[in-house]
């Protein structure tokens, strides 16, 4: 080689490279990898095979059941491109795949007889699938902090508006999203964001445009939903939060030229076709957080929202009339018959009294109104509570909460998950005193409920949804998918029934919950509740007959002890007792009584070790329902158990 | 100045993505007028409105508008759903008065004016009510052109002396006596004449209880009249001078389409049928004819041509709601009809080739042809001669009249059809045959029109 040669190469290979080199990288990259495993096993004395207990029976759905054992992975990569640049994304198996799956590939022969036992569906193949992706940076912009483009749970607004995606569905969401600061210190913060809308359950009949579930709309792809926050802490005690979200599900105008004849230009046709209002939802919220510093056991919280969902019926079918009444939203109709906005305002006022004498006896005093016509279509549709009061449809080992919306989910979920219900049209007040003094917490709470929704004779026909079976305690413990959303086995009201034909109903709630360690116990905790709820309905006034009352006493106790550091046990029994009179039947027909004796036994295990948690739930329950002379007799006498796995690495 | 100019723009690229061109496109914005077949006219009475406006079609359905607007002017408009409509009769209701109104045809989105309730259009309706029932014809099975001749023959004669002009008057007298006030059930007139074969008038336009307890000089010579005869006899009289129904039209045929789109109809074979093989389904389809005329016919029409479709596909629509030739609404069989010239020379048949598209208005070929790269071709010849080529075929049937890649089982089949190929023993594809329902495989009767008649022409005369 010639003297000099090669440095001259390395100079212009380096000049070569850096010509040919991507004009930014990042400065640090900084590549995190994680994964996760999670294995689940069920058990049910019942025929059923699947790894969740209530599936969703509307569609082609084979992955819910009681027996099985099913495996989950996930990778999760977090890259931090530098201080101000990071993305990442998740990759995770299906769920729905046995063990007892061998050799399936999801290979779905629809109509054909198929013994290869290997086409179930994708279901049931585990396959990875890209879950999440997102990019998050912080562009020089003025008042921008942060930019975050690609998958989001929605947790930045609230329940009454948007609220966060439950958490089988928190990969689900995408959007775009600023936030930043107009005024500094906090005076005052922004979060803009535009997410697209998910197209099976944001809209009128649970779905923005597919085609199967709703002949008069196809379209989906254009659906989106707009969402802005302001927050301002005009002083240091004072936090005032506004939410305004904006839901928008547009179809193809059906009457565009384009779509009704030829493309002439005689006829106004120019190759482009407009979108038309299939629903049209609005929410909004105030929320004023008051913490005084001169009394720092106070705080008050108020917030009021307002709801506007209107409904094209031109693209939109009437679920109240063509669903048996089972519809998320309202269809709701002036005298002449016309679409109009379903409007209203909702508010919470909350008073909490952080141990004001120093005794450890705190207090909250919530007042909530919510109108008849609030609904949050895309709020929280659970695993979250709005609500101070324990609510009626908890129980001792089930828990759960109170929602703003029609759109309660209470699917794709375990039997030992909590469940919810929606308090549209509640108002009333809530009274909780809490008492803690050393080992000892005890809590005691009383909560009256009227209700916006008494009406007589209220349109349930075609404008408000009753979801048919809207009397009667739900019997949550009971509830199976295969058969209880036709409520073949009697549960009892559906949870998203808020509205009746008839109804003049008030409630009231007393509720006891006491915890106490046990320091003769290794890590033994006692916890206790005791229910009672008194619900009345007079249903319609002009039928004294028609009367519903019923009583829920409900007592609960269970013993938790962690024998060693690793290991938690807990032993509990639930016993319940209804006393429904007026819970089944007819205005033609009339109606009868029904008593229903619930005893609910578990015992769960948790094993921590070097990161593997293990856990053993198993249940019994018993249960009578007697409805004898009107109709049959049932019984309940279930055994099931589920075991999960898991571990992140 | 350079932090508020990157502000602006990612303010701009912001409002260009995630959806707030749907957002912004859509302010302001009104939603597409729909299409109508718009029919307008007048009332004769001013001051009054009736409140009931029916309209019904040839076949006696009824057609109910979308929007009814009757204007302060005494005008009314009625926007019906964008079709073709034949014979559509527009009843208004004022009290104990029904007027019905003739419209011989209209077509999709376009305007039919001077539809008034007046006592011309009165007139002539039930001089035509009574020539059909004395014909023992329907409005159904009338040709619109051929209406035209006779319309313009009866207004003709309004204006002249004779017995048509005396039924003008008698019903221009009539009318003023409506009562807007009268909730009766039934009109007191104009009722649909019923005549019989002989002549007889079995039901009068007009109430005889009515006339008889409101007699008065409805014929204008001085009398007063207490029953119904002056105006039975004035009826018979003006029914016998026109045939609206028409003469036999020789230099024309009609040819009918019809396909069946229903899941289970049989193919050439017997076999079943994929219909979505090629097509594919999703909403706001519906079934479309195309055609054309074959190269090798020796009549070449460049009109025919166009109004079978030119071989541009999803433009001609069919028809499965019980009008323009469809038999039954609602049955997935969707029909159309053509009427094209006959040569006198037996020669010179038409010959047509055609197939079926499941599609939108305005679609390409792809995704909703019953397949591609062939054709359905026919001869304009009435086999049976029962005034009408008509064809049924199966939607995505490729075992019969389908000219290349044929599918046939037939020992016949040679792979293609030609004009003269007989597959399954039921004459040449190619032709006009008997037919079996909802199965192409067998030919067992033949099937002649009944919502629409054959090509007639206007009678000059009686």
């Amino acid at each position: 080689m010639f003297r000099g040669t090669k440095p001259l190469l390395v100079a212009v290979g380096v000049a070569f490279a850096l010509s040919v080199a991507p004009p930014a990288r990042a400065d640090n990259l900084n590549l995190d990898i994680s994964g996760q495993i999670y294995m689940k096993y069920m058990y049910q004395n019942n025929n059923t095979q699947g790894c969740l207990s209530m599936s969703n029976p509307f569609w082609v759905d084979n992955i819910g059941g009681s027996n099985g054992v099913c495996s989950e992975a996930a990778l999760i990569f977090n890259a931090k491109l530098g201080p101000k640049v990071s993305a990442g994304l998740v990759i995770q198996s299906r769920w729905g795949a046995l063990w007892q799956d061998w050799w399936e590939n999801g290979d779905l022969k629809p109509g054909i007889q198929d013994t290869s036992g290997a086409s179930l569906g994708m279901d049931h193949a585990a396959y990875m699938k890209l879950r999440s992706a997102w990019i998050r940076f912080a562009p020089p912009i003025p008042t921008v902090s942060w930019v975050t483009v690609g998958s989001s749970d929605f947790s930045m607004w609230n329940a009454w508006t948007i609220g966060k995606s439950r958490y089988i569905d928190r990969y689900n969401g995408g959007g775009a999203f600023v936030e930043g600061k107009i005024i500094p210190n906090d005076l005052l913060t922004y979060t803009v964001g535009a997410m697209g809308l998910p197209k099976l359950w944001a809209g009128p009949g649970w779905q923005t445009g597919l085609k199967d579930s709703d002949p008069l709309a196809y379209l989906w792809g254009t659906d989106w939903a707009f969402a802005l926050k302001l927050g301002t802490r005009p002083f240091k005690d004072l936090r005032l939060t506004l939410v305004a979200t904006l839901i928008k599900d547009w179809e193809a105008d059906k009457y565009s030229p384009m779509l009704t004849g030829p493309p002439s230009a005689d006829r106004g046709a120019n190759m482009s076709i407009g979108l038309v209002t299939r629903f049209t939802g609005i929410n909004g919220t105030l929320e004023a957080v008051y913490t005084p510093s001169a009394l720092e056991w106070l705080s008050v919280n108020g917030m009021l929202a307002a709801s506007s969902n209107y409904v094209n019926p031109a693209y939109a079918t009437n679920m109240v009339r063509n669903g048996q009444g089972f519809s998320p939203v309202v269809f709701k109709t002036n005298d002449r018959l016309e679409s109009i906005p379903a409007e209203a305002l909702a508010g919470t006022l909350t008073l909490s009294a952080f141990d004001p004498f120093e005794i450890g006896l705190s207090l909250q005093l919530q007042y909530f109104n919510i109108g008849t016509d609030f609904n949050a279509v895309m709020g929280a549709r659970r695993e979250a509570d709005v609500l101070l009061t324990d609510g009626i449809i908890t129980g001792g080992f089930t828990r759960g909460g109170q929602l703003p919306t029609l759109n309660v989910a209470n699917e794709f979920q375990d039997w030992d998950e909590p469940w919810y219900e929606s308090c549209i049209g509640w108002t009333g007040i809530t009274g909780v005193l809490e008492y803690v003094n050393a080992g000892f917490k005890g809590g005691l709470e009383y909560t009256y409920i009227g209700y916006n929704t008494n009406m007589q004779d209220r349109d349930v026909k075609n404008q408000y949804p009753d979801f048919l079976y809207t009397n009667g305690f739900t019997d949550t413990t009971a509830f199976t998918s295969q058969a209880d959303y036709a409520n073949v086995y009697d549960r009892g009201k559906d949870p998203r029934s808020v509205y009746e034909q008839f109804q003049q109903r008030s409630t009231h709630v007393a509720v006891l919950n006491v915890q106490q360690l046990l320091p003769f116990l290794p890590g033994g905790v006692l916890n206790g509740k005791l229910k009672y709820i008194h619900d009345e309905d007079k249903r319609k006034l002009s039928d004294p007959n028609s009367v519903y009352l019923g009583e829920e006493y409900l007592g609960f106790l269970s013993v938790a002890l962690q024998p060693l550091p690793e290991l938690k046990t807990t032993v509990g029994y639930e016993y319940t007792y209804w006393n429904e009179l007026g819970r089944e039947g007819t205005y033609q027909s009339g109606f009868t009584p029904a008593n229903t004796y619930r005893q609910t036994a578990q015992a769960g295990i948790a094993y921590a070790f070097g990161g593997v948690l293990f856990s053993y739930t198993l249940q019994y329950f018993w249960k009578n329902l007697d409805r004898a002379p009107a109709n049959y007799n049932m019984h309940w006498n279930v055994w099931r158990s589920k075991a999960t796995i898991e571990v992140a690495f | 100045m350079r932090k508020n100019l990157m502000l602006l723009g990612f303010l701009a690229f912001s409002v260009a993505g995630c959806g707030l061109e749907n957002l912004l496109g859509t302010l302001g914005r009104s939603p597409d007028a729909r299409p109508a077949s718009t029919l307008q006219g007048w009332f004769p009475w001013a001051g009054v409105k009736t409140t009931s406006m029916v309209v019904t079609d040839g076949g006696g359905n009824t057609v109910v508008p979308f929007d009814t607007v009757i204007g302060a002017d005494d005008s009314y408009t009625l926007k019906l759903p964008s079709s073709k409509y034949q014979f559509l009769r527009v009843q208004a209701r004022l009290g104990d008065m029904e007027t019905r109104t003739i419209v011989p045809s209209i077509g999709e989105e376009s305007l039919v004016t001077g539809v008034d309730t007046d006592d011309r259009n009165v007139t002539e309706t039930i001089i035509v009510e009574a020539r059909l029932a004395h014909d023992g014809q329907t409005f159904q099975l009338l040709s619109p052109e051929v209406y035209q001749g006779t319309r313009t023959l009866i207004r003709a004669a309004f204006d002249v002396p004779g017995p048509t002009q005396d039924l003008l008057n008698m019903v221009g007298r009539i009318m003023p006596k409506a009562d807007p006030l009268s909730a009766t059930a039934d009109p007191f007139f104009f009722r649909v004449p019923e005549v019989g074969s002989d002549w007889t008038v079995k039901s009068s336009p007009l109430d005889s209880g009515w006339i008889a307890r409101n007699p008065f000089d409805y014929v204008g010579n001085g009398v007063v009249q207490t029953d119904t005869l002056a105006l039975d006899a004035a009826l018979v009289a003006a029914a016998k001078l026109y045939q609206p129904a028409g003469c036999i039209d020789r230099t024309r045929m009609r040819v009918v389409f019809s396909v069946d789109f229903n899941q289970g109809a049989l193919n050439g074979n017997g076999g079943s049928i994929d219909r979505f093989k090629w097509a594919k389904d999703k909403p706001g389809k519906q079934m479309f004819f195309v055609g054309w005329v074959h190269k090798d016919s020796p009549v070449q029409d460049s009109k025919v041509n166009s109004d079978l479709g030119a071989s541009t596909p999803n433009i001609v629509k069919m028809y499965d709601d019980g009008t323009n030739g469809d038999e039954v609404a609602g049955d997935n069989i969707w029909t159309v009809y053509f009427d094209v010239p006959l040569d006198p020379n037996p020669a010179n048949v038409l010959r047509i080739g055609y197939k079926y598209t499941w599609g939108t208005r305005g679609a390409a070929w792809t995704g909703s042809e019953e397949w591609p790269g062939n054709s359905r071709i026919i001869e304009v010849v009435d086999v049976n001669g029962d005034g009408f080529v008509n064809r049924r075929d199966v939607f995505g049937d490729e075992a019969t009249n389908k000219d290349n890649s044929n599918l046939s089982l037939s020992p016949r089949n040679t792979g293609s059809i030609t004009w003269t190929t007989d597959l399954r023993g039921c004459g040449p594809e190619a032709r006009e045959q008997k037919t079996t329902l909802h199965n192409a495989a067998t030919c067992e009767q033949w099937l002649t029109p009944k919502s629409i008649g054959p090509i007639t022409g206007a009678c000059t005369g009686t």
